[in-house]
């Protein structure tokens, strides 16, 4: 094979993240947040960076605010 | 609280930046592009920056994902939604197993903040549209419309009481943020975030890099989009409608007042350049402001190119960066630059309004005080500014000392002429010191100054009255022309070019006086003939004169007069003494003293009735350009004025030798008789005639020795000696003027010694009325020789006592004035007054002063 294939790892890294998300996702939809999947998807990712929550929580309410 | 932004490297951070913008896509509903629409870099950049502050962060620290889900199940149950509790409840369970701890508290913390979001976001939106509606519809249905969107939404009622929960919510834990105690706790942050988010996006309406362009404009003083000149408070600002925060308002506002002072100062050498009596140095004095202005605009240039203004497809990027904190041109350090500039507008603007009303030297003066200042780099900046502004003045004083010409159109030079004089005053009054204009770096300098004057005016009297055009392009003067140019701060060599300069124009101005218009030759003329120095020359006028000049003056002719004073001229050694005194060829003497007697005149003054011709009569001496300036009007009235006097002592001295001729040739005559046949009254008449011949022979002989020798003498050879060493043509004017004035002291003709000149007047007199006796006596005598009857010892009689009578006026007035003379304390009358005492005779006939003293205390005790 040219190109490299993923390794077993990765592909369980993978499929926990989607995992992760899912629930993340229902947990959202539970709470009335109004969020989608690929926002949550960032939200985990800066998150994970160890951005503070409220401050990102702010980001989104403003930035959505504004998108009305 | 974590700190995100310090730790991480520029790939994550890049990495994080890459993020922010998917969210603000994602959000958005687009898919993530390379290039955003500028709405959504905003929003990146808002998301930036509210990342990157603290204002969301609330105290976290005994927050445990326990405590947030118990909060949530607590909030689900109350909305009666127990299903979703329960999944609530798995999910995070099973999260547990999938995620460590702390990611797990994080989401949770983060969902729960956004808990009910969306419901707060539509009822806000359908809040709107009620409001839009409301507006629109008229009040009749208004209630009608607003009640079925408020009855027919029970979702809606909800989620406006959800949306209160979600505030009390937020309402949990403590804000650093809150400032105001009155409100109620749960809006507090909202209001501080609100007002945060508005206020940041404000800054972000125009970026920091715009607003240095902007301000960099400003400072030049053109209008930018944004920051125009308001105005209301004469400044330039950021237009009030447009959106910045307070502090880069205020800190534009600041970095702008450069931006004023340099339109204010250019507004300000604009009216001085068009004011028309600004004369050159007003002009150079501009022309140096507007160089340093043209530095100030090199040294904006290179800001302008740090801030990159120069291409502006970077202005977006720059804003990106500035917000990164890069390094590059921001405001403050813009503002942090301008202090330095700013100072130096501030002094420029200073210097300018202080020079507005003034021209020429006193311009220079004003500017001059401005360097006393302490600190030096503005005294350095007032120094070169005044150096160029003084270059005018120097070229003047240049072209003034070299060529002797004033051209002063504006009249901001310190020398000035007048209008309207004659060649003969050129010396005297054509130029003068306009003090005003002297500037103050050189006031202090009065020798220099009017050592400025001097040279000029020699080469101008040089070029006018000596018509010595030749020299002054001489090569000569060569090396006058090759000095350095003069400037401010050089007094010393200014001094050393006006003394060469002084020295060399009156070396030349000497020598031509001396050389080709023989002054020397003059004065030796003015001596021996107008103060009748020459002997036999005055001998002989008398001779001539005597018989006319007792005519009544009206009677006198001028041509008369002049014709028999040029026989006597020439008939006399004058000529020869003249040029013997001079000592030089004979082929120019010759024309010189013909000169000379040409120039003798007589002048008759002003004939009152009654007056005599010896009394009108007085010899004059006519002078051209350029002696006149020497010999000015009133030198020569006064030496007209010793002329008269010294005439008058001739001619007593004159009558009395013709008396003793008379009275030599009579007695020849009476030896014929024997002495034993003259009567007594014949003989005491006989007698006395000597005795008063003799005392008043004594006085005039004495008085003339007096005069001749110790005065007229020793005056003369001071004036030859300051002749020979006269610097300039100052000097030799005032060396003349103070040779007649010491003759006219000496003489005793100035007001102080009028009383002592009123009895030598009238002792002279006395010596022409005695000459009159002597002449009856002699007509007397004549005829006596024929008769002998008692009628001639009448005649006898009445001249005894004629002669009694003049001798005694005589004796009373000669006392008189020896005492007058005993006052002045000089030693050459002390000297005369010995002469005159003869042997003591009439001082012991005088009381001494210790018998005046002892009579006037017997008086007053008394």
């Amino acid at each position: 094979m040219p190109f490299a294939k993923e390794t077993f790892e990765q592909q369980q890294k993978t499929e926990r993240k989607n995992e992760i998300l899912e629930m993340s996702y229902e947990i959202a939809k539970i709470l009335e947040t109004g969020l989608d999947r690929e926002t949550l998807q960032v939200v985990v990712d800066l998150l994970e960076q160890g951005f503070d929550p409220s401050a990102l929580a702010s980001v989104v309410k403003e930035l959505t605010r504004q998108n009305n | 609280m974590q700190k995100v932004n310090n730790s991480k490297t520029p790939e994550e951070a890049t990495h994080i930046v890459a993020l922010v913008r998917q969210l603000v896509s994602a959000i958005n509903g687009n898919a993530t592009e390379e290039v955003l629409p500028s709405s959504q870099a905003k929003q990146v950049r808002l998301a930036l920056k509210i990342l990157s502050s603290r204002i969301s962060s609330r105290k976290q620290s005994y927050v445990d994902e326990q405590v947030i889900v118990e909060r949530l199940k607590r909030s689900l149950a109350k909305a009666n939604r127990i299903r979703d509790a329960v999944r609530l409840l798995e999910l995070v369970n099973s999260l547990k197993q999938l995620c460590d701890n702390h990611q797990l508290t994080q989401v949770l913390y983060f969902l729960e903040e956004l808990a009910y979001h969306e419901q707060a976001l539509s009822h806000s939106k359908q809040q709107r549209l009620a409001n839009q509606l409301s507006d629109l519809s008229l009040d009749s249905t208004l209630s009608n419309s607003s009640n079925p969107l408020k009855v027919s939404n029970p979702l809606l009622d909800s989620a406006i009481v959800d949306s209160n929960q979600v505030k009390n919510l937020e309402s949990r834990g403590n804000e650093d943020t809150s400032h105001d105690d009155s409100k109620p706790n749960n809006t507090v942050r909202e209001d501080a975030f609100q007002e945060y988010i508005v206020k940041e996006n404000e800054a972000y309406e125009i970026s920091e890099a715009i607003l240095v362009r902007e301000a960099i404009y400003a400072v030049q003083g053109i209008e930018g989009k944004y920051v125009k000149y308001q105005e209301k408070n004469d400044e330039y600002a950021v237009a009030p409608d447009i959106g910045v925060p307070q502090p880069v308002r205020e800190l534009i506002r600041r970095i702008c007042r450069m931006g004023w002072l340099y339109k204010h100062l250019k507004q300000q050498l604009q009216e001085l350049q068009s004011n028309p009596s600004c004369g050159t140095i007003s002009r150079s004095f501009c022309g140096a402001i507007e160089n340093e202005l043209d530095e100030y605009y090199e040294v904006l240039a290179e800001v302008e190119a740090q801030a990159g203004m120069t291409n502006f497809e970077n202005i977006e990027n720059a804003g990106l960066l500035a917000a990164k904190g890069r390094d590059d041109l921001t405001l403050r350090k813009l503002f942090v630059w301008c202090q330095e500039p700013l100072e130096k507008l501030k002094w420029l603007s200073v210097l300018t309004e202080a020079a507005y009303n003034t021209k020429g030297g006193a311009l220079l003066s004003i500017l001059h005080e401005f360097t006393l200042h302490g600190d030096k780099s503005i005294q350095s900046l007032v120094c070169s500014i005044l150096r160029k502004a003084s270059v005018p003045l120097f070229d003047a004083v240049r072209k003034w000392i070299l060529d002797g010409e004033l051209d002063d159109p504006y009249e901001e030079f310190f020398i000035a002429s007048r209008q309207g004089i004659t060649a003969e005053d050129i010396w005297d009054k054509k130029f003068y010191i306009r003090q005003s204009m002297v500037p103050s770096f050189l006031s202090m300098e009065s020798h220099l100054i009017s050592s400025i004057l001097l040279a000029g005016k020699t080469v101008v009297f040089l070029r006018k009255c000596c018509s010595d055009g030749s020299w002054l392009s001489d090569k000569f003067r060569e090396p006058l022309f090759r000095e350095k140019p003069l400037g401010y701060n050089q007094v010393d060599s200014l001094r050393v070019f006006v003394q060469a300069a002084c020295e060399a124009s009156s070396n030349r101005l000497k020598f031509l006086l001396f050389e080709k218009f023989l002054l020397k030759g003059h004065c030796i003329a003015l001596r021996n003939l107008i103060l009748l120095g020459q002997g036999d020359f005055v001998q002989n006028l008398l001779d001539s004169l005597a018989a006319d000049l007792n005519e009544p003056s009206s009677d006198l002719y001028r041509n008369n007069l002049l014709g028999t004073l040029d026989a006597s001229l020439r008939s006399s050694s004058a000529a020869i003494t003249i040029a013997s005194a001079l000592s030089a060829e004979d082929s120019m003497m010759d024309n010189f003293t013909n000169e000379v007697l040409d120039r003798m005149d007589v002048r008759l003054l002003h004939p009152s009735s009654g007056a005599q011709g010896w009394d009108v009569f007085s010899l004059d001496y006519r002078f051209d350009v350029p002696l006149t300036s020497i010999f000015t009007k009133d030198v020569m009235e006064m030496y007209r004025k010793i002329s008269r006097f010294l005439w008058y002592l001739k001619r007593s001295n004159y009558l009395l030798c013709t008396t003793w001729n008379t009275h030599f040739l009579s007695s020849s005559q009476d030896y014929k008789h024997t002495k034993l046949e003259m009567k007594p009254i014949a003989r005491t008449l006989y007698n006395k005639i000597h005795f008063v011949r003799m005392k008043m022979m004594h006085f005039v002989e004495n008085f003339q020795y007096y005069v001749m020798f110790e005065v007229l003498e020793v005056s003369w050879n001071e004036l030859l000696n300051k002749l020979q060493k006269a610097q300039d043509m100052n000097e030799l004017i005032l060396a003349q003027r103070l040779f007649i004035s010491k003759i006219l002291e000496k003489l005793m003709l100035k007001e102080k010694f009028r009383s002592q000149y009123q009895r030598i007047r009238q002792l002279l007199d006395l010596t022409v009325r005695y000459h009159s006796f002597m002449r009856t006596w002699a007509m007397h005598k004549s005829i006596e020789d024929l008769d002998f009857s008692t009628e001639m010892e009448k005649r006898d009689e009445n001249l005894l006592s004629k002669l009694v009578q003049i001798e005694t006026q005589y004796d009373t007035i000669f006392e008189e004035f020896l005492q007058d003379l005993q006052t002045i304390e000089k030693d050459e009358i002390r000297a005369l007054l010995f002469r005159l005492n003869f042997n003591g005779y009439y001082s012991s006939k005088m009381p001494t002063a210790s018998q005046i003293a002892r009579e006037s205390h017997q008086h007053l005790s008394s």
